[in-house]
C-alpha cells in the first residue's frame, strides 16, 4: 500500500519537478511569501486605533493567525495554481490520456493528484509551523512554551486551509478541463463571485447562514486579525457573529474538502479522457 | 492461436452521430492489422474504446482471453492521434515515464532511443521535435516493457516523404519480430505494405474483414484492346472469365493469376483475336476499398 503511494508520488516527481511554471510558483511561494509578510509593518506602522498595533502581528499568539492568514492568500494562488496546472496541463497535452493508455488506470491518475495536494499540504505547514515559531520567537521577548503552542490548532487549520484550497482548485480542473479558464474561474469565485453571492443573500436573507459558503469557511480558519474588531460590530448591527469559530471552521472546511475531492473523482470517473 | 483481443457489438454515439455500430472482430495471435477508413469512419473510436479511454455504449471487448484483467494496458505499448509527451521533458525523461507507469526497466531507453534513430537529441526537450521526431518517439515509447501488442494510429500522419518512410521502415521491422499489431490508417498502400489482415471501416460499420489476400482476390487485371471490341464479352465468358469492367477503348478483365502476357495473347490469337493492346494490371487494395465502401 505504501509502496503503492510512493510510487504514484514518484510518478508525479518525475513529471513536474523539472517544469518550469511548478519550479517558479512554489518557488515564490516559499521565498516571496516572507517579504510580503514583513511588508505589513511597513503599511500599518503608526495607524492609528482601533488598529491594534501591528508588532502584536508577529508576537505570540498573533503570530500564529497572522501568519496564517497572510499564507492562505499564497496558498490560494501559488498552491491552487500548481493543482490547476498539474491536472489541466496533463489534459491539454493529452499525457492524462497517454498515462491510461500506457497503464495507470483512472484511480491511481486521481490519487496521483490528491497525494500531491496532501504532501503540499503537510510542506506547507510545516513551513508554517517552524516560520510562525520562529517569527514569534524573535518578536516575543519570554516567550514560554504555554504561550508559544496557545494556538488554537493552528496547524490543522492550515492543513484544511491548504486542502481546501486545493481541492476546490482540483474539483474545478476536472470539470472546466482548460488551465487558463480554471485560473480564471477559480480568482473570480474565490475573490470575487462567492462574496458578491454572500452579500446578496444577506440582503435578502438576514442569518448567519451567509458566512458558511465554501470559501469563506476556508478563509475563516484564518481571519485576518483585524476582523476581529468588526465581528463585534457585526454582531451588534444583525445579531450574528460575522466568523466561524474554530470548531466551525474546521468542521466545515474537512466536510467541504471531502465533497470537493468526491465530486471532482465522480465527474473524472465518468468522463471520457 | 490464441485470440488477442475479441471485440464484439460495440457502439458508441457522439449525440446523434453514431460513431460505431455494433462493430465485430477478433484478432489473433501474431496478426498484423490494418483498421482501414476515411477519415472519421471510427477507427480511433474502437481504439480509444479498446484502450479504455471511451466508454463504449454497449457491447463489449476483451482482451489477452481476460489474462491480465482490466490491467490489459500493462501489455500493450499504443499511440493514440498524435504522440503524446510532457513537452518541457526530453526523450529520455518521457520514455522514464512511461517504463515507470509499465513497472518494467529503464534499461533499454537508450536502445529504443537508437533504434528510432533518436540517439544524438535524446537530451533535447519534446517541445524542440519536429513532427515526424515526435513519431518516432512515440513508437519508441510503445516498445518500452516489451509488450504484447502494438497500436499505432495513423502513424505517419502529417509526416513528409522522407518522415512516412523511416516510420514506414521502422513499423516493418516491428511487425517482422512477431508481435501483434493494430494499426489505424486511411492509407491503403501503407495497410497493404505493412499489414496481413486489414478490416475496413466506414460510418462506424465492419464492412469487410480478413486477409488481405482474401479480401484482395488474387486474380490479375487485365487491360486488353482488339479492333472488333464487340467479339470480346463472348470471348471473355468462353473462357470463364469475369468481366470487370469497360475503360473507353479497351476492357478490364478479371483472369486467373497463372496467366502471363504470351499466354493470354496466344489463346486470343488460337479463338481468332487479335489483341492490339495489353496490360496487365495489379489488382490493388485501394480498389478494393472503393469497391467496398461505395456500397
Amino acid at each position: 500500500m505504501i509502496q503503492h503511494y510512493q510510487f504514484l508520488a514518484k510518478l508525479e516527481w518525475n513529471k513536474f519537478s523539472k517544469n518550469t511554471v511548478v519550479i517558479l510558483l512554489l518557488a515564490t511561494y516559499v521565498i516571496l511569501a516572507p517579504i510580503i509578510l514583513f511588508s505589513v509593518k511597513n503599511i500599518f506602522e503608526g495607524a492609528p486605533p482601533p488598529f491594534p498595533n501591528v508588532e502584536s502581528f508577529f508576537e505570540f499568539p498573533l503570530v500564529w493567525d497572522y501568519q496564517g492568514y497572510a499564507a492562505s492568500w499564497f496558498i490560494s494562488f501559488n498552491l491552487g495554481f500548481i493543482v490547476i496546472y498539474i491536472f489541466t496541463s496533463e489534459v491539454s497535452n493529452k499525457t492524462l490520456r497517454q498515462n491510461i493508455i500506457t497503464g495507470l488506470s483512472k484511480k491511481e491518475f486521481f490519487t496521483s493528484k490528491l497525494l500531491t495536494i496532501i504532501l503540499l499540504s503537510i510542506g506547507a505547514t510545516f513551513l508554517y509551523y517552524l516560520s510562525s515559531i520562529i517569527v514569534g520567537l524573535v518578536h516575543t521577548p519570554g516567550a514560554d512554551a504555554e504561550l508559544i503552542f496557545d494556538n488554537n490548532y493552528a496547524g490543522i487549520r492550515f492543513f484544511l486551509a491548504c486542502m481546501g484550497y486545493m481541492s476546490f482548485a482540483l474539483f474545478l480542473s476536472v470539470w472546466i478541463k482548460r488551465g487558463m479558464l480554471v485560473i480564471l474561474v477559480f480568482i473570480m469565485y474565490v475573490h470575487i463571485m462567492e462574496p458578491i453571492l454572500r452579500q446578496v443573500q444577506l440582503y435578502f436573507f438576514k442569518s448567519r447562514a451567509m458566512i458558511f459558503w465554501p470559501m469563506n469557511t476556508f478563509e475563516d480558519l484564518f481571519p485576518l486579525p483585524l476582523y476581529k474588531l468588526p465581528d463585534t460590530w457585526i454582531e451588534e448591527e444583525f445579531g450574528f457573529k460575522a466568523l466561524q469559530t474554530v470548531p466551525e471552521a474546521i468542521g466545515l472546511s474537512s466536510v467541504y474538502i471531502l465533497i470537493f475531492l468526491g465530486l471532482g473523482w465522480y465527474m473524472f470517473d465518468k468522463k471520457d479522457v | 492461436m490464441n485470440d488477442i483481443l475479441k471485440i464484439k457489438n460495440l457502439s458508441k454515439k457522439y449525440g446523434r452521430i453514431q460513431a460505431l455500430d455494433q462493430l465485430e472482430l477478433t484478432i489473433g495471435q501474431g496478426q498484423i492489422w490494418g483498421i482501414l477508413g476515411p477519415n472519421g469512419s471510427g477507427k480511433t473510436t474502437t481504439l480509444g474504446i479498446i484502450l479504455g479511454i471511451l466508454h463504449q455504449d454497449s457491447g463489449t471487448f476483451e482482451w489477452f482471453e481476460g489474462k491480465y484483467g482490466q490491467r490489459f494496458n500493462m501489455k500493450i505499448g499504443a499511440i493514440l492521434e498524435t504522440p503524446n509527451f510532457y513537452p518541457y521533458l526530453n526523450a529520455v525523461d518521457n520514455l522514464k515515464i512511461i517504463a515507470q507507469i509499465k513497472k518494467t526497466e529503464t534499461d533499454d531507453i537508450h536502445h529504443l532511443l537508437e533504434i528510432v534513430d533518436l540517439g544524438q537529441r535524446k537530451n533535447s526537450p519534446f517541445k524542440t521535435y519536429s513532427l515526424g521526431m515526435k513519431q518516432r518517439l512515440a513508437i519508441a515509447a510503445t516498445l518500452i516493457g516489451d509488450p504484447e501488442v502494438l497500436i499505432f494510429d495513423e502513424p505517419t500522419n502529417g509526416l513528409d516523404p522522407q518522415g512516412i518512410a523511416e516510420v514506414r521502415s521502422i513499423l516493418k521491422k516491428i511487425a517482422d519480430t512477431g508481435k501483434t499489431v493494430i494499426m489505424a490508417s486511411h492509407m491503403l498502400d501503407e495497410v497493404e505494405k505493412i499489414c496481413d489482415h486489414v478490416a475496413i471501416i466506414k460510418k462506424g460499420k465492419l464492412l469487410a474483414a480478413g486477409k488481405i489476400g482474401q479480401i484482395i482476390h488474387d486474380d490479375k487485371i487485365v487491360e486488353i484492346g482488339t479492333e472488333y471490341p464487340e467479339k470480346l464479352p463472348d470471348w471473355i465468358e468462353k473462357n470463364g472469365w469475369k468481366y470487370a469492367k469497360s475503360s473507353g477503348t479497351y476492357i478490364e478483365v478479371q483472369i486467373p493469376k497463372d496467366y502471363d502476357h504470351a499466354l493470354i495473347n496466344k489463346k486470343a490469337f488460337e479463338d481468332g483475336i487479335l489483341l492490339n493492346h495489353l496490360i496487365v494490371k495489379k489488382r490493388r487494395l485501394e480498389e478494393e476499398f472503393l469497391h467496398i465502401t461505395k456500397n
